[in-house]
């Protein structure tokens, strides 16, 4: 975190604490620690930064939530995280002005979480879920901070719920993708969730979200910049995230018996105007059941993608980048599969305790098969 | 003598059933002048768990009571159906979400009656047996 951006949480948890006198404030918090490893024939987990050295740091994480309300419509919220991954230096996750307006209707202003998939907005709060981490087979996204607007509208009718948010946004800065930092800008940003809910047990969630993201530092660099020197920046442009736009679509549902829940979600990401990125199709399904303080778990999750080779009909095959072009269109081919046992423990309030195994396995035979078993304490106050 | 032994043993146990029943008997209360009226099940949970956000025409203000009191373990298990880590972790979720403020806590029945009588639109629930002319139950459990 730079020196400006902590100067600015200090600020603000200042101005939160001083404005105590005069509005009703809040604290509350979450955490968790997390231990894990990794074995197999890959040198990492896929999209993690798990290797075969035990870490304890990757996603363990503090955050702490100050709300200030200042009268019966507005208040002031700064969720402040401080994760393992960055060393544990402090951010702001969430940073608005929360309007509650009459009727259900309700407005945010500044800093939020993407609501990209189910569990999105609030991944870092490990006890509001009963696995170690969404399955990873669906939660890869990166870009998690959006600044910018947001809408919602909840509404009841008989046993059934209904929620529904619009976001628009964007976001400048770096972005981590299975632990590696890119560069990232994106614009325009549409985001529209919906969720119905029976009763307490069944939940239905539909969204779609519509960023327009340019992207630096990733590997496709050095082609891209090779294409511009060797004079076809209209390929390189093609072939690079440079204002692209990006359709994602997602569906999630639960149904809750009371000990027996079954979740499961789908997301498909198409993208416009670049030009070798394969469509992508993820999904998990899970299976849990509540024995008094003990949930074990299990879980499914696969992985799909296209490569899409007619980009390189560009190419010559005597044209020195038809490899290279070949070779990174070919990276974004998947067929993986994800299988997990998992528990979770609630062995005193506020606290629980969460062990995960997940195998990874691919019918890409560049993608190596992995394991990676890890054990976690979660608190939320 | 030994008849009238056994019906006194009688009429104690059912004495002591009729209090025990009576200890495990909730009410869900508003302020005497609360607009509100009989609410039903369906509507209680909505309220508790922040998905509907009225109690009457006024702004609902939630009064929990603290974890492990047993009103309140009574009321989660048979009311919001969610016991004790799971109506948590639903509520971490909206917290940390921004959907709902967190709710009000208060560690007995009177301090629940108290700021229940006190808050416009405020909603908690007690013992039966804590019910006083400052509120009114709009739902039993």
């Amino acid at each position: 975190m730079s020196l400006k951006s902590k100067t600015l949480v200090t600020a603000v948890c200042a101005l939160l604490l001083a404005s105590s006198a005069h509005a009703a404030v809040d604290i509350s918090g979450f955490g968790q620690v997390v231990v894990g490893q990794a074995g197999g024939d890959a040198a990492l987990f896929p999209d993690s930064l798990y290797d075969d050295n035990v870490d304890w740091k990757n996603e363990s994480l503090f955050g702490v939530q100050i709300n200030a309300s200042l009268n019966d419509t507005v208040s002031a919220v700064g969720q402040i995280v401080a994760s393992g991954a960055d060393d544990f230096e402090a951010d702001f996750a969430w940073a608005y002005i929360n309007f509650a307006f009459e009727n259900g209707l309700g407005m945010k202003l500044g800093r939020q979480r993407l609501a990209f998939y189910r569990y999105s907005d609030y991944l870092d709060v490990g006890y509001a879920y009963p696995w170690i981490r969404p399955p990873s087979s669906v939660y890869t996204a990166g870009l998690r901070n959006v600044d910018g607007i947001s809408f919602n509208y909840a509404h009841s009718f008989g046993s059934w719920n209904s929620y529904a948010q619009f976001l628009y946004g964007g976001y400048e800065g770096d972005v981590k993708v299975g632990g590696v930092v890119q560069q990232q800008k994106t614009e325009n940003l549409m985001s529209f969730v919906w969720e119905l809910d029976y009763d307490s047990w069944a939940f239905l969630r539909l969204s779609y979200h519509l960023p327009r993201n340019s992207v630096r530092g990733v590997a496709l660099d050095t082609l891209v910049d090779a294409l511009i020197a060797d004079g076809r920046p209209e390929l390189a442009s093609r072939l690079a995230t440079d204002g692209d736009t990006a359709k994602f679509f997602e569906i999630a549902g639960q149904v809750d018996l009371g000990n027996w829940f079954v979740n499961a979600e789908f997301t498909s990401r198409k993208r416009e105007n670049a030009a070798h990125f394969s469509d992508k199709q993820d999904w998990y399904t899970s299976v849990g059941y509540r024995a008094g303080a003990f949930t074990p778990l299990l879980t499914y999750g696969h992985r799909s993608g296209d490569p899409q080779l007619e980009f390189l009909d560009e190419f010559a095959p005597n044209d020195p980048f038809y490899n290279r072009v070949r070779n990174a269109i070919l990276k974004d081919e998947l067929d993986d599969s994800y299988i997990s046992a998992g528990l979770r423990w609630d062995f005193l309030s506020n606290t629980a305790l969460k062990l995960d195994y997940t195998r990874f396995s691919s019918d890409i035979s560049t993608r190596l098969d992995a394991h990676l078993i890890s054990a976690g304490v979660v608190f939320s106050f | 003598m030994k008849t009238e032994s056994r019906s006194l043993t009688l009429a104690l146990s059912m004495a002591l059933l009729l209090s025990a029943n009576a200890a495990h008997a909730g009410a869900v209360i508003v302020a005497a002048n609360a607009d509100a009226s009989t609410l039903d099940h369906a509507q209680v949970q909505q309220i508790f768990m922040a998905k509907a956000n009225k109690v009457g025409s006024a702004n609902a203000v939630l009064v929990y009571q603290k974890p492990g009191a047993p009103t309140r373990v009574a009321f989660d298990d048979k009311v919001l159906g969610k016991p004790g880590p799971q109506l948590t972790g639903y509520w971490s979720k909206l917290i940390f979400t921004g959907r709902a403020k967190a709710p009000l806590e208060e560690a007995t029945d009177a301090g629940v009656v108290a700021k229940v009588a006190s808050t416009p639109g405020a909603i908690g629930y007690v013992d039966d047996a804590a019910v006083d002319a400052s509120v009114k139950v709009v739902f039993n459990f």
